[in-house]
């Protein structure tokens, strides 16, 4: 993998007349389609790498023809190095928590609002619980019934994309974080608007919508993603590549 | 001595790399000479492993690099880790931690 003397690839290098370090490796990594500014970069980073190499080598009492060989022995495909650079550098534009979270989330968050604008449209009447004297707790049940399914769909989506556990998680309970960020925000600018209603009547008000679209689907959801909060199998190894 | 293989030196490039940039920026020859001192010679990465590497990581914001004049007045791209890099130590430590436990309870490495 490194260091050696390789005879083979001394002999290819032999009599090159060095140090144009930044010319050889323009020439050898050839065209890495990364925009010219870029490009011109990497290969000044990697004529810089050569160098040092090249004088560690000189340093180890090496000749100046086996340093340039030492040197150049950490190369050992060109073309593929060129590939894994232009893969590094063009990576995916999708950073890790987009593929983990963001995705997941907002797909499960989209597919759970429409079954939910279905069901307030077209299905049965929501149950009543009166946990409260005047107002009652309304729960779609066929809505919370079919949580666990898409809080298991986004921990599932969330793991397959790389996700660590607290992504997973996220990703399956991403609905209803959407709706206790809204809550949070709506409570205090309802308070700060509307005086005619009390105070008490609010709290309550916000305790069951808390309860109703937060916590109660909030369960059901992570109940789902339960399941895939814990590594498969096959990716037990620590190895992210 | 003992080498580990390439697949491995590549799940743990990441960790290798971070580590060493946690003490202080350095450019990629000085990464790659740090992790072979601090491994004594074990881990090695040579340059058509480390930059792909590097590059990746500056991607995904854990390390971020910029030209330097060095000592000896010679202009090198260096490299610092960012504070999400810094984030993904622990969770990358922990991640091999438990990788090296399960091993040993599998092998008995710490007993051979």
């Amino acid at each position: 993998m490194n260091g050696g003397f390789s005879s083979a690839r001394w002999t290819a290098w032999r009599g090159c007349p060095v140090r144009d370090w930044k010319q050889q490796v323009r020439e050898r990594l050839g065209a890495l389609g990364i925009g010219p500014e870029r490009e011109e970069e990497v290969v000044a980073e990697l004529a810089g790498h050569f160098e040092d190499a090249y004088e560690g080598c000189l340093e180890r009492s090496a000749t100046p023809e086996m340093a340039f060989a030492c040197a150049y022995s950490e190369v050992d495909n060109w073309s593929r190095l060129s590939g894994e650079i232009r893969g590094a550098v063009q990576e995916d534009p999708m950073n890790e928590r987009t593929k983990s979270l963001w995705l997941p989330g907002l797909v499960m968050l989209f597919l759970s609002s429409v079954l939910l604008m279905y069901i307030t449209r077209f299905g049965p009447f929501p149950k009543m619980v009166w946990l409260d004297a005047r107002q009652p707790l309304l729960l779609y049940v066929p809505w919370l019934v079919s949580l666990p399914v898409f809080g298991a769909l986004g921990a599932y989506w969330s793991r397959r994309a790389g996700g660590r556990v607290r992504a997973r998680i996220a990703a399956g309970v991403f609905p209803v974080l959407m709706l206790a960020g809204a809550f949070f925000m709506i409570l205090p600018i309802a308070i700060l608007f509307d005086r005619n209603i009390p105070f008490s009547m609010f709290v309550t008000s916000f305790g069951l919508m808390l309860l109703g679209w937060v916590l109660i689907p909030g369960a059901a959801l992570l109940l789902g993603a339960l399941p895939f909060l814990r590594n498969h199998a096959n990716e037990s190894s620590p190895s992210r590549e | 001595m003992t080498i580990v293989p390439a697949s491995m030196k590549r799940g743990s490039a990441e960790l290798a790399i971070l580590s060493v940039l946690l003490e202080e920026p350095l450019h990629g020859y000085e990464i790659s000479k740090r992790i072979e001192e601090h491994t004594g010679g074990v881990l090695r990465f040579n340059l058509a492993s480390l930059y792909p590497m590097l590059y990746r990581l500056e991607k995904r914001g854990w390390v971020k690099a910029s030209w330097q004049t060095t000592p000896s007045g010679r202009r090198r791209r260096c490299y610092s880790l960012t504070a999400a890099g810094r984030k993904q130590l622990p969770p990358l430590r922990d991640e091999w931690r438990l990788f090296f436990r399960a091993l040993d309870r599998l092998a008995g490495v710490s007993r051979a």
